[in-house]
């Protein structure tokens, strides 16, 4: 088995991974060799750190999927505009132009977008689901946040499709059937209990932005459940990407855990970075003391980092692990990117050894 | 390490503020730097608080530690904001969670107004925060600006007016910046100094080289594509990879910045801690 059959004819790729593995140069360079086999692929990248362009040698990459060179036609990159995407979301679904200018105008809609954590997580998921129905594109890969940044975006669908469902902001939005109104007194009351703690101009911004978006939340809602769906679909493949180093590799396991506890499989592991070997190269019997020492101390580093990978086997749940080996520099032009990808071409499943 | 000795690391490191955030690009060990500078000061005679917002932070060693869970922090505001056993409830019926997620701010305010509080309780010389990694620092930093543009008046509004002066407030407060020598990490903390330093206002004290690889220079008398003359070449490349990264650090911050020394096999921020504390000697100090 090795890299490309296992996730060769997925649509959409996932890459998740604790922060500093090398997850975005890894996102990039599974695009490349996905390209190269003539799917036409793009790489989405959530992190809003621009490391995807700086892998690339590009200035900039944008919300829009661009080419990320005119000599590769089927390889497009784009990078989350969380403002577009939601703007964009609010002119498709508002019935008005009324509707869309309220929302636009509310001082909580204003917030959600462009200060506050958690718009990234809701947006990715919307960006994700327009490439996808574009049918742009052969495979998606999806370059996530570090660690716990990925799961809240994993989790942001159904989080938000329950938090529409949510009775008490139904209960505000529309007056109650007659048999429900006494429920509905003692939630008006909650509701002047939390403004009195959090203040009531911001209870009143929140109530008028969740009328603002009064019919809105269906489309959304229904949105949001086909998103979750899509990410636990056979369609849909996770690839872990980790560092040989056991706390990488513990927040790592910890992910598939949490994934696997809403549903969602991770098919693969890559171990970037391991220490390279030269055990298959010969020897140089007048070498100095010292750079044998140096060899020496590199064969040893690599044959702890297996010991420590294979003590996570049980706990990822999976036959294997794929591995590159360190570069010594950084992946920052598509040559050296290129590299990567013909790297990851000959990866092959190690089985992990698992202590009886 | 002697007190005084310590006292004077300390205050190459970070001065003298009362709350020091340690943030980084994921992964580059600011826990394990957050504990080191926690285990400086206690050697020195203080008495520091680590503050953790991961149940994962690893066991305690000495140093007193505390988790802020944004659930907890949310249950114990409201608790003691007037709705007393009913904000369990609140928590569990999902009022809470639907509030918070149409003003996500609010939990980074009352996760930092927790912060602000044991500051300002004078029970620690020093509190040391393991903060998000960079890109949801300067988000939960922000969340206070963001809030109070949209609450005028009320309690809101002035937990969030206290958190910014708190955050500004160049004797008390300050960051401490940790990065790889490698060209991503660096490219990344010059773009969160420049933010901190001029959207936040906040004063960043120094920055941290983690994890630099010893020297190895490249060698001319080992039989070309041997073993030993490839290993030689990754080690010397990889060294000097470092120091030209390192360099670029020390030429784009205005700000004192430390090189210390990769230690190997420590696979918990506790024992990289320690061993760096226990190798002092082997840091490089640049003013």
């Amino acid at each position: 088995m090795n890299l490309l059959d296992a996730i060769g004819t997925k649509e959409t790729l996932v890459c998740i991974g604790p922060g500093g593995v090398g997850k975005t140069t890894s996102a990039a360079a599974v695009g490349l060799m996905l390209a190269n086999t003539g799917r036409k692929v793009c790489v989405l990248t959530i992190d809003p750190a621009r490391r995807l362009a700086s892998a690339l040698g590009l200035d900039r990459v944008d919300n829009e999927p661009v080419l990320a060179s005119e000599d590769l036609p089927n390889y497009w990159v784009a990078m989350l505009d969380p403002k577009q995407t939601f703007d964009a979301m609010i002119r498709r679904y508002s019935s008005s132009s009324q509707q869309e200018d309220e929302i636009i105008a509310n001082p909580v809609y204003r917030n959600l977008v462009t200060r506050l954590s958690g718009t990234q997580e809701y947006m990715a998921f919307e960006r994700l689901w327009e490439l996808r129905e574009s049918q742009r594109f052969d495979t998606i890969i999806v370059d996530t946040p570090p660690a716990q940044a990925a799961i809240d975006f994993l989790h942001a669908p159904s989080r938000l499709a329950g938090f529409l469902d949510n009775r008490i902001f139904k209960f505000m939005l529309k007056p109650p059937p007659l048999y429900l109104r006494p429920i509905a007194m003692a939630t008006r009351g909650l509701i002047k209990q939390i403004a009195s703690v959090v203040g009531a101009e911001v209870v009143n911004d929140t109530m008028s932005f969740f009328q603002a978006f009064s019919g809105i939340e269906d489309g959304f809602r229904e949105r949001a459940l086909m998103t979750s769906e899509l990410l636990a679909s056979q369609a849909t493949s996770y690839l872990l990407v980790s560092s040989p180093a056991s706390d990488a590799l513990a927040a790592g396991s910890r992910m598939v855990g949490l994934l696997r506890g809403i549903g969602h499989q991770v098919d693969s592991v890559l171990v970037n970075r391991m220490t390279p070997t030269y055990a298959a190269y010969p020897r140089d019997p007048g070498a100095p003391p010292e750079a044998k020492e140096d060899l020496m101390r590199l064969t040893q580093m690599r044959t702890h980092q297996q010991l420590v990978i294979d003590g996570w086997g049980k706990e990822l749940g999976l036959e294997g692990w794929y591995y590159l080996e360190d570069l010594a520099t950084d992946v920052s032009n598509l040559a050296a990117l290129a590299e990567v990808a013909a790297a990851m071409e000959q990866c092959t499943l190690v089985p992990f050894q698992v202590a009886e | 390490m002697e007190t005084s000795q310590a006292r004077i690391v300390l205050s190459e490191l970070v001065g003298d503020p009362r709350l020091v955030l340690v943030t980084g690009k994921g992964g580059v060990g600011k826990s394990s730097i957050a504990r080191l500078i926690a285990l400086i000061a206690q050697a020195g005679g203080l008495k520091p608080l680590l503050v953790l917002f991961d149940e994962f932070g690893g066991e305690s060693d000495g140093v007193e530690q505390v988790i802020l869970l944004p659930d907890a922090v949310m249950l114990e505001y409201l608790e003691t904001h007037g709705f007393g056993p009913l904000a369990q409830r609140l928590l569990k019926s999902g009022v809470i969670d639907a509030v918070s997620t149409a003003i996500p701010g609010i939990r980074d305010l009352l996760v930092l107004a927790k912060i602000k509080q044991l500051v300002k309780s004078e029970i620690y010389d020093l509190v040391l925060v393991d903060a998000p990694a960079s890109g949801h620092l300067l988000s939960l930093l922000s969340s206070p600006a963001g809030l109070s543009a949209i609450a005028s008046d009320g309690p809101v509004a002035q937990q969030s007016a206290d958190v910014i002066d708190l955050l500004r407030d160049q004797e008390l407060t300050g960051v401490v910046l940790v990065t790889l020598p490698e060209e991503t990490p660096v490219q990344e903390t010059t773009e969160v100094y420049t933010h901190l330093t001029t959207s936040l206002a906040t004063h960043v004290l120094s920055c941290i080289v983690n994890r630099m690889p010893a020297m190895v220079d490249l060698r001319d008398d080992l039989a070309f594509g041997s073993a030993e003359q490839r290993a030689n070449y990754y080690l010397a490349s990889r060294a000097n990879f470092a120091r030209v990264q390192a360099h670029a650090v020390r030429e784009r911050l205005p700000i004192p910045t430390f090189q210390l020394p990769y230690v190997e096999q420590a696979s918990q921020p506790t024992q990289a801690a320690q061993s760096l504390y226990d190798q002092t000697d082997t840091w490089r100090m640049f003013g």
